[in-house]
């Protein structure tokens, strides 16, 4: 047991104990969903129900599988945002502002063309990323970046943890495809 | 290098990106290391989806704005309930719980040290010195007493069993044995 969830079980203060996950994990969350929804309003939106949905059932929280559960809320919530505004078709991505604004800083201290490099490139791969299926984003999103185990994958997105190994593997191989596309573009 | 290219099924392709991504067993990267070694392809391979790998994993978390945060926290008006357990919570979690694993851990820190200091205590003689004097005296005199007995049964055991019961009987029957003979040989 990590001391971080001894604290968590440990703690009688609701909110507290509310604050240190908000402060853990609001980050994954907000990143989920933004590649998962493709749009900054969406993911704030749905993230801001997560955190909602977190405070509502954190008397009954199992926090030694906190992440495993809070990445199935915004998992499902996710899906029930692509379902409801349709947007399973593809859409413009809409990520281009961000990567600007967590440039900008550097822009004045560093190489100026090397920082345009650096930006092309991880703006090509989140690109790239986003443009892959749900099924092979959502386990690459959560391995590669959120850093999760294969069992907590299975656990959040509830599948056998072979699919989670051959949708990791499949979003790999297609996330080296796109790059390829763009590259020859 | 070998320029002829290796044949890449999907289960190498597999491994060659397990490497690459930094999360295949020990056997699989010596193998695919070797290969890349080896063949043109597979090194290519290799090093696009290393650079890929590097790149993705370069990517940071997208930061939740602070603003959004603030929406959700007025929406459960958290930032209006008073915290009277705060003092309670520093308590439990920094005191109260680890103190029993603190005081379990000290009785037994105790206990190992008390047994450690009782067992090195020198082990003192229960005999007095005059007892320990008599005492070697009464061993010398009874080894005495055995080694004469011994002495005494080798005597008896070299110049009468030996010469009387068996050197006398066996010259007699040897003494036969050649008067036999001899009859023998005159005949």
């Amino acid at each position: 047991m990590t001391y971080f969830v001894y604290i968590l079980e440990t703690m009688n203060n609701k909110t507290l104990k509310y604050n240190l996950l908000v402060k853990q994990f609001k980050n994954n969350i907000y990143t989920y969903s933004l590649y998962m929804l493709r749009n900054r309003m969406d993911a704030d939106d749905a993230t801001q129900e997560v955190l909602i949905r977190i405070w509502n059932n954190i008397d009954k929280f199992n926090y030694s599988a906190a992440k495993s559960y809070i990445m199935r809320i915004t998992h499902n919530l996710c899906i029930d945002f692509l379902r409801k505004r349709n947007l399973l078709i593809n859409r413009e991505l809409e990520i281009t502002e961000d990567i600007e604004e967590s440039f900008g800083d550097e822009s004045t201290e560093s190489n100026p063309y090397l920082v345009m490099q650096m930006k092309i490139a991880t703006q090509k791969i989140k690109e790239a990323i986003e443009k892959l299926p749900e099924n092979l984003k959502s386990v690459f999103v959560l391995y590669e970046m959120q850093g999760m185990k294969y069992i907590e994958i299975s656990k959040a997105l509830e599948i056998p943890i072979n699919n989670v190994k051959v949708n990791l593997f499949r979003a790999r191989k297609k996330l080296q495809e796109e790059l390829k596309i763009y590259e020859s573009e | 290098m070998n320029q002829n290219n290796y044949n890449i099924d999907d289960s190498l392709l597999e491994k060659i990106i397990s490497v690459a991504y930094d999360d295949a067993n020990f056997l699989d990267k010596i193998k695919i290391t070797y290969l890349a070694s080896k063949y043109s392809n597979v090194k290519k391979l290799l090093d696009e989806y290393k650079h890929t790998a590097n790149e993705v994993h370069s990517i940071e978390l997208e930061e939740f704005p602070n603003s959004s945060l603030e929406k959700v926290f007025s929406q459960l008006e958290l930032n209006k309930e008073k915290q009277p357990q705060f003092w309670s919570d520093i308590y439990t979690v920094f005191i109260k719980r680890p103190s029993l694993v603190y005081s379990l851990s000290l009785l037994l820190i105790l206990t190992i040290t008390v047994s450690i200091f009782v067992k090195r205590e020198p082990n003192t003689s229960q005999f007095s010195k005059e007892e320990v004097v008599e005492a070697d005296k009464q061993t010398r005199e009874a080894l005495y007493i055995v080694a004469t007995i011994f002495n005494d049964a080798q005597t008896q055991i070299t110049e009468d069993v030996i010469k009387e019961k068996i050197a006398a009987p066996l010259n007699q029957s040897l003494g036969i044995l050649n008067n036999i003979i001899n009859k023998e040989k005159q005949q």
